[in-house]
């Protein structure tokens, strides 16, 4: 009987704050997108939600920035990150660290600091309230979209690669054919790393827009600012079905690969 | 299992026919101008060449129309190192050559660099007639059996063998309306020579003027080509019946049919490998390059796909290049076998001539069990080892120092004196099924014998070693090589009476001695002592001097041999050893040397298993 206890004894920490503050919370907002201002149960909100143009708008405006983000970061982030995983191109850790090294400072005097820079070159959150918002978008999430990516990058098996180039694979073909395919779960994670915090971040877009563009995070904020908690525990709670269906979504890459060399882990 | 077998024999034989019979006919029609490309190999199948086992032919000795690839003066240069010094050899069209050494000797780099993976530093790999070191590894009419398989896990047994087919290009002649050759200027020929000059501009090897001369002509091939178009190509992708026809005679030849749509995480071990095979021929190579393809199959598996992949190759006629470092795999599988070691080729021949006749006392180490002695020509095909004198069949200089191959199973054991010519105490003996293994003790000298006969441990037994059975060689004068060294109690290596104190953590990678004089590298503790090493001296690391008294070691100078910027000297000491040594200053025979050697420049390799030795 002991020693059953002692095995068990190590989960009770993670088991309480997993409840305190994962599964309360979510009940919680349950709680408040399902019932009116007065406590009843009611499908107000979701009425409201659904019927309401601008929250739409918002959420399809956030979606593709999202998207449009998370493209960009791939894009940049994965020749990057597959120079910095090379050893015959690059055996320095410290340039894998230079590019990390951004995350270290904090987020919103980040965020202000290239306003400013780009208020210099002309382009502010009056005049080009998107390229402003994608700019500091893409310089956020980049580090966060070349880690992951870097350590699938590490994990090659160059003996595949080799044999992509045996087998008639030019350069090219062998990245496409077999350079992707083999970093597939590393991109799929660094992909999610990059979508889900864009969807709900409202600082960036708040701060380098000049309050023009509206996020679904600002949207969200808005209506806790403006006491409605039913309305923002229901917009929560599309938040969260999103999150929950881009992981399903993902989740198929990284399974029927290889899981060793996944980075999904991320 | 044997009837297994049988019936995958002719299937796979049937396989292999119609991969002939369909090949040649429709295609030789649209592609007239396909030699570039497609093997000519497949197309007219050619038995491979029976190779009597009586002679090996210089380089030089047959036709190059017989060569299917040839390498001359390649060297490889990593890292300021040379691991493949000035290698030269050929493999004869549709042969199996396999190229054996321990790891590390330059085996694979031969293969990568054959394969293109890896670019010599100098010298020229001619396939077919055309220097090939330029050529992107894509465009190489060769194709690679890959250790570990390096199949594509995110498709399937069809996805992993069409890869090639999918990418491969066949070149069909460009016509006018009229019908005659369109001429262009050959711009990809240009650029081949291009990459050929940059190529030799970085070689570090050969000499200025071979350099200047070499490029030259290059340049004038370049400047021929601008003005002299030739007859154009237009590249066409295979199509999906072509295609989906290679893949299932490809696996119809591994025997791996309807198995096409599983998923490659799904197969065997043994599977897997068979689908590698398949990705590999059917792009139907000129050469087949195979790098330890078996290394990861259990000994039953392996067995059986030795039998499988030799069948294989005498059914397609292609040109198999093999690498292992089994030297069972290597007898039983190939038409000739190339021993490397140190990027050198050691010796090159048929199976039986590298068993019978092994050339230096590397080869005859490497390949199967040998006893190897040091003995000295005492007259007309008489050689003395063993304490006595034997009837040889080789014929050195009188009083040369040689050294001595005796296979176990040539020693003949009598219990009576009158047939055995010398006696011998039986340390040791094992049954290994089909005979025994003893390990006799003529004197302190061990003789390894394999006998069908039972003698009981301890007993006297008489020898007998025919004319045949003993085997003379060149002593190597290169390098010192101690095969018969012990690390003793106090972890010192005992060469002959000579002791060194060496340091043995560089035995092992990682390790380290504990207070107790144990070796120990993560988990595991090894006591040292009674362990067999080789121990591996360079000439140049020998300090010798006329001061006895200071030496490790002291000898008489057995012969001294000028070698343009030195001595290089034998010294043969009272515990009867042969040190090679390297100096500047001259010394004359019959003197009396001392001997020291830095201990940390002895180079260790443990002989035998270090896992008996685990404490």
């Amino acid at each position: 009987m002991r020693y059953k206890f002692a095995r068990k004894a190590p989960v009770i920490p993670y088991a309480v704050f997993l409840i305190l503050f994962v599964i309360l919370p979510i009940l919680i907002i349950i709680y408040y997108a399902f019932t009116d201002a007065q406590g009843y149960f009611s499908f107000e909100s979701l009425v409201e939600f659904f019927t309401n143009t601008t929250k739409l708008d918002v959420l399809f405006v956030s979606l593709l920035i999202g998207f449009f983000n998370t493209l960009l970061c791939l894009i940049i982030a994965f020749p990057l990150a597959y120079v910095l995983a090379n050893p015959k191109l690059n055996n320095n850790y410290v340039l894998v660290i230079l590019f990390v090294v951004p995350m270290w400072i904090n987020f919103v005097l980040r965020t202000g600091a290239m306003k400013e820079m780009l208020s210099w070159i002309g382009i502010n959150g009056g005049t080009h309230p998107i390229t402003a918002t994608m700019i500091g978008m893409v310089y956020n999430y980049l580090p966060f979209t070349i880690l992951p990516l870097y350590s699938t990058m590490l994990k090659l098996d160059r003996s595949q690669i080799e044999a992509a180039k045996d087998l008639g694979c030019n350069p090219l073909q062998t990245f496409i054919k077999n350079i992707i395919p083999q970093s597939l779960p590393g991109i799929v994670s660094a992909g999610m790393m990059c979508f889900m915090p864009t969807m709900s971040s409202y600082v960036i877009s708040d701060t380098l827009s000049d309050g023009r563009i509206m996020l679904f995070g600002n949207s969200i904020y808005l209506s806790f600012s403006q006491l409605d908690w039913n309305g923002g525990s229901f917009m929560s709670l599309v938040m969260l079905v999103i999150v929950f269906l881009t992981m399903l979504f993902t989740r198929r890459f990284s399974r029927n690969t290889d899981p060793e060399r996944g980075g999904a882990s991320w | 299992m044997k009837e297994r077998n049988e019936r995958l024999t002719r299937r796979t034989r049937a396989a292999i026919a119609s991969l002939f019979r369909r090949s040649g006919e429709p295609r030789e029609k649209e592609e007239p101008q396909a030699v570039q490309v497609t093997p000519e190999a497949i197309q007219t199948p050619q038995p491979a060449p029976s190779v009597t086992p009586e002679s090996t032919p210089a380089p030089t000795d047959i036709p190059d129309a017989d060569k299917i690839i040839e390498l001359k003066h390649v060297t490889k240069v990593f890292d300021g190192v040379k691991v493949i010094d000035d290698e030269n050899f050929y493999v004869r069209r549709g042969e199996f050559l396999t190229l054996l050494g321990p790891s590390g000797c330059g085996k694979s780099t031969t293969l990568r660099m054959i394969a293109g993976f890896e670019t010599p530093s100098s010298g020229d790999i001619i396939l077919d007639g055309r220097d090939i070191v330029p050529v992107p590894p894509y465009k190489r009419p060769v194709n690679t059996v890959f250790q570990h398989y390096a199949l594509f896990p995110n498709l399937d047994v069809y996805g992993n063998v069409a890869f090639g087919l999918k990418l491969k290009k066949v070149p069909v002649a460009l016509k006018d309306k009229e019908g005659n050759p369109v001429l262009k200027i050959n711009r990809s020929k240009i650029r081949y020579f291009r990459r050929q000059i940059a190529r030799f501009e970085k070689d570090p090897v050969i000499s200025q003027e071979e350099k200047e001369r070499r490029i030259q002509e290059f340049q004038d091939q370049i400047d021929y080509l601008k003005t002299h178009p030739e007859p154009a190509y237009r590249n066409r992708k295979l199509t999906d019946e072509e295609i989906d026809d290679r893949v299932m005679r490809a696996l119809q030849i591994v025997d791996l049919d309807e198995m096409e749509d599983r998923s490659i995480t799904k197969l065997s071990g043994g599977q897997q490998q068979r689908v590698a095979i398949a990705r590999a021929i059917c792009l139907e190579p000129k050469i087949l390059l195979l790098d330890e393809p078996l290394g990861a199959l259990d000994l039953k598996m392996r067995k059986d796909m030795q039998l499988e992949l030799k069948e294989m190759h005498r059914k397609l006629g292609i040109t198999f290049i093999y690498v292992t470092h089994d030297q069972e795999e290597a007898l039983t599988m190939s038409d000739r076998v190339m021993v490397m070691s140190n990027g050198l080729i050691q010796q090159i021949g048929t199976p039986t001539e590298i068993y019978n006749e092994p050339k230096n006392a590397f080869v005859a180490d490497f390949i199967g069990d040998s006893n190897i002695y040091n003995g000295v020509m005492t007259g007309a095909r008489k050689v003395r080892f063993l304490g006595r004198e034997f009837t040889c069949v080789d014929d050195f200089p009188l009083n040369q120092r040689v050294d001595v191959v005796v296979r176990p199973e040539d020693v003949e054991l009598f219990d009576q004196a009158g047939e055995g010519t010398f006696a011998g105490h039986i340390d040791s003996c094992v049954f290994k099924g089909i005979f025994f293994q003893y390990s006799i003790m003529v004197g302190s000298q061990e003789v390894i014998v394999k006998s069908t006969r039972a003698f009981p441990e301890g007993s006297t037994v008489f020898m007998r070693i025919s004319p045949n059975g003993i085997h003379i060689m060149n002593k190597e004068l290169s390098l010192n090589v101690f095969t018969d060294c012990v690390i003793d109690k106090h972890n010192q290596l005992t060469v002959g009476e000579a002791t060194f104190d060496i340091d043995v953590t560089k035995l092992l990678p990682n390790s380290k001695l504990d207070d107790d004089g144990y070796l120990v590298q993560g988990e595991h503790r090894y006591d040292l002592s009674g362990l067999k090493v080789t121990a591996t001296i360079r000439p140049e690391d020998v300090r010798i001097t006329d001061d006895t008294s200071e030496a490790q070691v002291t000898g008489t100078v057995d012969s001294s041999v000028w070698k343009g910027d030195h001595y290089l000297l034998v010294v043969h000491t009272s515990d009867d050893e042969d040190y090679v040594v390297s100096t500047p200053y001259a010394f004359t025979a019959e003197d009396t040397v001392g001997l020291s050697i830095p201990a940390e420049r002895i180079v260790l390799k443990v002989k035998g298993d270090l896992s008996a030795h685990e404490v």
